[in-house]
């Protein structure tokens, strides 16, 4: 249970930020100021908040999970971020910025027409509407069953707190907002890296933590794989990594409308290419937190899992004792290699004493995956990984940092959710409601319905948050095909402003055949996911062209 | 009927220079990152 010091964190938390959207969102007077902060916000502020749009409590959560589990081969996925960013900025940034634009997807209807407009605004809302569910869902089980909390006290905190203050203060609140919760989360990242490395044993220094990491191969960071069916390979990374990283932020509204905040196309550009530069080192210091984690638990007694109540439901049917036992001896054992492979470093005996020490390791491992095995008997899609870290800090760190890092993960929580609420709304209002019930009408209604967009999706993915135990997989099935709409997108953009010739029945069309290439492929194939907006981005090109050349010969005919 | 793009195609311009920065900056990323698992290792 949570400390009430760590309470009186989490309160102050909200009182901030509470305090800071108020202050900055007052004075809202059109839907330029509510959906685009007046187009006046600097480059530092749109390059943190992108950042925390893009860092959910996942992130923060799965991904120091990962490193510990995994190692450090996932930054890969990462490896083509920075140069999507520069293609960004000499292609659609530019385009959108000119054109004024409210939403990516307005800049289609101005190129081609309304049905590719429409078409595009409302995939976006089908794939985001339930996916901000599943980014409130996720991190609330996780810190309700830790922190031993109900998981519907957390998910209204992050869904009832997060919808409130975008429905106020608007885009330049969520703004500054984001700004100061990914400050937060940079705070609680290297705290919670200060903490590993200060908690491992006198003897071993960083370096030899390093190394006791890289034995195990968690320190691998670039896999040099041709295999296109490996995820995280250098290959998958730029290639694949490219074409997603080029999707989400040249196509995904919610990443769009930050940049177009800017009061520069300048100050557009420097905050993607702030993102370029940080990002990977960013993940990189996320991830090493995750491996050196785990060499903290060679020397402190990691619990046999780490979702408590998996292991305790299993405890209740099962002797455990002969496990246990096994479990310690294995553990002290592993330490005794552990401590032995960190003296010999640079010595003659490091062979043998490595041997030894990945010997160890493997033994443990055995008696770990016997208790999961057993746990997998009635609960199949067991995975433990997203419990390391929140049990680290609920076990390991004093009273105050706990609640520090408890209001990091809360912060990137709730900066996805705002970003994306204040996505949907805008292509509620600005793509369907103006485009076709009220064309025009005062300022002052717009808000009013802006507003009420806002509390609308908030209220949906809560509501659809605290219903997910039971609507889980027909979420899930939905947010799998979202996953499949932004590469085809991306290839339409792609026609817009790289061909004069292509038209909007081509374009329309397009997607169409670039989603279903993409789910024949999700099917058929077993390539890496990462492959799947490139695959949807060429056929929605390729099959866009040409199409839009057969209407315009018949048009031509007529 | 499409319409016409409403601003000029995009120009490298002024900002060739930093966008060459970034991208070697990147590839240095990947050479540390290499250099860092080989040492580990």
């Amino acid at each position: 249970m949570l400390h009430p010091i760590d309470w009186l964190v989490v309160a102050l938390y909200f009182g901030l930020i509470v305090f800071i959207g108020y202050r900055t969102g007052r004075g809202n007077k059109g839907l330029e100021d509510f959906f685009l902060a007046k187009r006046s916000m600097p480059w530092y502020a749109i390059g943190l908040s992108v950042m925390a749009t893009q860092a959910s409590a996942i992130t923060l959560v799965g991904t120091t999970g990962q490193g510990y589990v995994n190692g450090m081969r996932f930054i890969q996925i990462y490896f083509g971020l920075p140069l999507a960013m520069v293609i960004l900025c000499f292609t659609l940034v530019p385009f959108f910025y000119r054109a004024k634009v409210f939403t990516a997807y307005e800049y289609l209807e101005k190129r081609f027409d309304g049905k590719t407009r429409s078409l595009t605004s409302f995939l976006f809302l089908l794939g985001r509407g339930l996916s901000d569910a599943v980014v409130i869902y996720a991190p609330s089980v996780i810190l309700a069953i830790v922190f031993g909390v109900d998981e519907k006290i957390i998910i209204i905190m992050i869904g009832v707190g997060a919808t409130l203050y975008t429905a106020i203060g608007g885009m330049r609140a969520v703004m500054w907002v984001e700004m100061w919760q990914m400050l937060i989360i940079l705070l609680g990242i290297f705290f919670c890296l200060g903490s590993v490395i200060f908690g491992l044993p006198d003897e071993i220094s960083l370096t030899d933590a390093i190394r006791i990491a890289g034995a195990t191969g968690r320190t691998d960071t670039v896999d040099f794989n041709p295999d296109p069916n490996v995820t995280y390979t250098i290959w998958t990374g730029i290639f694949g990594g490219i074409f997603l990283m080029l999707s989400y932020f040249g196509t995904d509204q919610s990443q769009v409308q930050r940049y177009l905040t800017a009061r520069s196309l300048t100050e557009s550009r420097l905050s993607l290419l702030f993102n370029a530069v940080f990002k990977i080192p960013l993940q990189f210091v996320i991830l090493l937190a995750g491996a050196l984690l785990f060499v903290f638990y060679q020397f402190d007694k990691p619990p046999v899992v780490f979702n408590p109540v998996a292991y305790e439901r299993l405890a209740g049917g099962q002797d455990m004792s002969r496990i246990e036992a096994d479990y310690d001896a294995a553990f002290e054992s592993r330490r005794a290699a552990a401590m032995s492979f960190a003296e010999s470093l640079g010595g003659g005996d490091e062979p043998d004493a490595r041997s030894e020490f990945l010997a160890a390791d493997v033994e443990l491992s055995n008696v770990r995956n016997e208790v999961v095995d057993l746990i997998k008997q009635t609960d199949p899609d067991f995975n433990d990984t997203n419990y390391v870290f929140p049990t680290f800090v609920l076990t390991k760190l004093p009273v105050g940092i706990v609640g520090l890092i408890l209001v990091a993960i809360f912060a990137a929580a709730m900066s996805t959710v705002e970003s994306e609420l204040t996505s949907l709304s805008t292509a509620t209002v600005v793509d369907f409601y103006r485009r076709y019930v009220r064309k025009s009408a005062e300022d002052r209604h717009y808000l009013v319905v802006s507003r009420l967009a806002i509390m609308f999706w908030g209220g949906f993915a809560t509501f659809c948050a605290l219903y997910m135990g039971r609507l889980g997989s027909a979420i899930e099935a939905v947010n799998r095909i979202g996953s499949y709409f932004y590469g085809p997108i991306l290839g339409v953009f792609v026609l817009a402003i790289g061909t004069r010739r292509a038209n909007g029945h081509g374009a329309f069309l397009g997607i169409l055949l670039g989603i279903g290439a993409v789910q024949l492929t999700a099917r058929y194939s077993g390539v890496s996911y990462l492959y799947y907006n490139l695959v949807g981005a060429v056929v929605a090109v390729a099959f866009g062209y040409a199409i839009s050349r057969v209407f315009s010969s018949s048009e031509r005919s007529v | 009927m499409s319409k016409e793009p409403d601003s000029p195609p995009p120009v490298l311009g002024t900002w060739r220079r930093v966008y060459l920065v970034v991208v070697a900056n990147t590839l240095f990323v990947y050479l540390l990152l290499l250099l860092f698992s080989a040492y580990a290792r």
